[in-house]
């Protein structure tokens, strides 16, 4: 398995104030990365670390086995979508296609980013400024796809729009990955968006790596479990939260192996419900490798 | 990268060669009229005549056609000062402080610092192109300065003389380029626009009246002339020599025939005006300490230099900033 993104013990201080600790993670290459958490956990300060963008205060990060280099080179293989998806707002959208074709060289696609926009019917003669906020984030994905790079990291990009240009945003964004080998590390606030389109999972809380792993084997390993509200919890498992009624008890688990206990019904959870329950619970956590949980 | 560096200026490039073209023509206009005045009022030619000598008769030399001169164009000369001495540091905020802070404020430096580019190349060429237009700009305006002060310069010979000597010639220049680098730097450090201009305006003045007061005086060792009191041919004031008088004991001052210091300034008394000497005696002599009019172009060359020195200096920090801190 080739790894795309690896941090050891990052960690990023601005003045006094620690954004991300200890942070230590690996993506594989190909793979569709969410990284969710409360805001301030660091997720902006993983993904500016990853392209280069900040230098880590303590450990390393690593893309594609190389550290971020301020280099033309090193650069190119990187796609960067920020926050609020920031563009010239003087310029017109030809002209940062003309700014992205002069400053990448060869590697630049102008053919597929002309062709992309104007699918989208976004005008090219338009100013950024006058353009909405979907319109915008779409010529920042074309922006950061037109340079073919080998992992794109979007920073909240669907952030500031409405549900039907989010939705249309990740749809084209997946239709982008899906014909390609890109590895994409993207975060957002709304987990139901990441649902069937992320197929690995990072979640960072108070500026530490929480859970980290594959989507669907950490789906497999989590349950819903419904049982009496006075019963003892079912061996084999690690309860991640519990909310109990004066009927019933309702606990999310992370299961070690095979469960029987005829007492509880086990559920299948969704995405959403996994990253809430953890987002709850910041003392639990699951990270691959052998010191399994923390 | 040039590309963009003048893409994300041509509007402000082209509204500045409006605003530039509009007060170059009311130069021109003021300009012309003073010019032939000098002219037509024959101050030109009374100057010619004098053929540069360093001493005139006391009651000769073209000052009274040169005070008339200066009189009537006193407004124009107080219109000038006020306007040439902001412009220099007016343009270099104006095309420096934006540059960096508002693509930190905008955060359109995490898009262009992550194409494929380093930052090394994207700030020198930033800075490049701010101190080009910066040049641009003010080298115009201190063109027509130069020229515009030209009958002022020789109806008044205070050309070397603070402030007037600061708007003619290279300096402006220099001081342009400097405030707009230094704008630059404390935009990339503050990130932020209006606060970078207003350090700038701090910064830059106090460097300016430093440099100005005490370094100016010294940029030559100074030149001294004495002449007697009684005498019917005096300094001829006209040539621009800078006086700088009233700095210590001996500086611009009256001596005894024994060399015993009398008072400060300067005397000059007709031979048959007995009175006018009494006090200092027949003998007594005038000292001045001064630098020649023809040091003129050397003192702006060596100032310029310092300016753009400084405006060097500051745009490598910007550049090790923006690589080093901005991270």
């Amino acid at each position: 398995m080739s790894v795309a993104l690896e941090t050891t013990g990052l960690a990023k201080r601005y003045g006094r104030t620690w954004a991300l600790r200890d942070c230590t993670l690996s993506v594989p290459r190909g793979r569709v990365a969410a990284v969710v958490g409360p805001n301030g956990a660091g997720k902006t300060t993983l993904m500016r670390l990853a392209v280069g963008l900040r230098r880590p205060t303590r450990g390393s990060v690593s893309v594609f086995g190389q550290a971020p280099r301020d280099d033309a080179e090193s650069l190119a293989r990187v796609g960067f979508v920020a926050q609020e998806t920031p563009l010239y707002r003087d310029l017109t959208v030809a002209d940062h296609l003309e700014v992205g074709r002069r400053l990448n060289g060869d590697r630049w696609d102008s053919t597929s980013a002309s062709e992309r926009l104007a699918k989208l019917s976004i005008p090219l003669e338009r100013r950024t400024g006058e353009l909405s906020g979907g319109q915008r984030a779409q010529v920042s994905l074309t922006m950061a796809l037109a340079k073919r790079p080998d992992l794109l990291v979007l920073d909240e990009p669907v952030a500031s729009l409405d549900p039907l240009a989010r939705r249309t945003f990740l749809a084209e964004l997946m239709g982008e990955v899906a014909a390609s080998e890109l590895t994409v590390l993207l975060s957002s606030h709304v987990i139901a968006d990441l649902e069937h389109r992320c197929d690995y999972l990072v979640i960072l809380s108070d500026s530490r790596v929480q859970v980290l792993g594959d989507v669907d084997d950490l789906l497999a390993s989590h349950a819903v479990f419904i049982g009496p509200a006075d019963g003892p919890v079912p061996d084999g498992v690690s309860v991640v939260t519990s909310q109990r009624t004066d009927r019933q008890r309702s606990l999310t688990v992370r299961m070690d192996g095979p469960m029987r206990s005829p007492r509880w019904a086990s559920h299948p959870i969704s995405l959403e419900d996994l990253v809430l329950a953890y987002l709850g619970a910041p003392g639990a956590g699951t990270l691959p490798g052998p010191e399994g949980s923390t | 990268m040039i590309w963009l560096a003048w893409r994300q200026r041509r509007g402000a490039i082209l509204a500045t060669a409006a605003v530039l073209a509009a007060a170059a023509a009311v130069l021109f206009l003021t300009g012309r009229s003073m010019a032939t005045t000098f002219h037509a009022d024959g101050l030109a030619a009374c100057i010619a005549n004098l053929d540069g000598a360093k001493f005139v008769p006391v009651s000769g030399g073209c000052q009274d056609e040169a005070q008339a001169f200066a009189a009537r164009f006193f407004p124009m000369r107080l219109l000038g000062l006020t306007a040439f001495t902001f412009v220099p540091l007016v343009i270099g905020v104006f095309w420096g402080a934006p540059a960096i802070a508002r693509e930190l404020a905008d955060d359109t430096v995490s898009l262009v610092w992550t194409q494929g580019v380093s930052r090394r190349r994207w700030a020198w060429t930033q800075l490049g192109c701010v101190a080009l237009v910066t040049t641009s700009s003010v080298g115009i305006v201190a063109a027509l300065a130069t020229w515009w002060y030209g009958p002022l310069n020789a109806a008044t010979g205070d050309r070397f003389q603070w402030l007037i000597y600061d708007q003619q010639g290279l300096v402006p220049v220099g001081y342009a380029v400097f405030a707009a680098l230094l704008a630059a730097f404390i935009g990339a450090v503050t990130a932020k626009t209006v606060k970078a201009m207003a350090l700038t305006i701090l910064g830059f003045v106090l460097v300016r009246f430093g440099i100005a007061v005490y370094l100016r005086p010294r940029f030559m060792e100074h030149l001294e002339r004495t002449y007697p009191v009684v005498t019917e041919r005096a300094p001829n004031r006209l040539l621009g020599d800078w006086l700088y008088g009233g700095g210590g004991p001996g500086v611009g001052a009256v001596f005894r025939a024994n060399g015993e210091r009398a008072m400060g300034g300067q005397r000059i008394c007709p031979p048959a005006d007995t009175a006018c000497f009494a006090d200092v005696g027949r003998g007594a002599y005038n000292l001045e300490l001064f630098h020649p009019a023809d040091r003129f172009w050397t003192f702006q060359a060596i100032e310029t230099t310092i300016f753009l020195a400084m405006a060097i200096a500051v745009a490598a920090a910007t550049v090790w900033w923006i690589r080093h801190r901005r991270v």
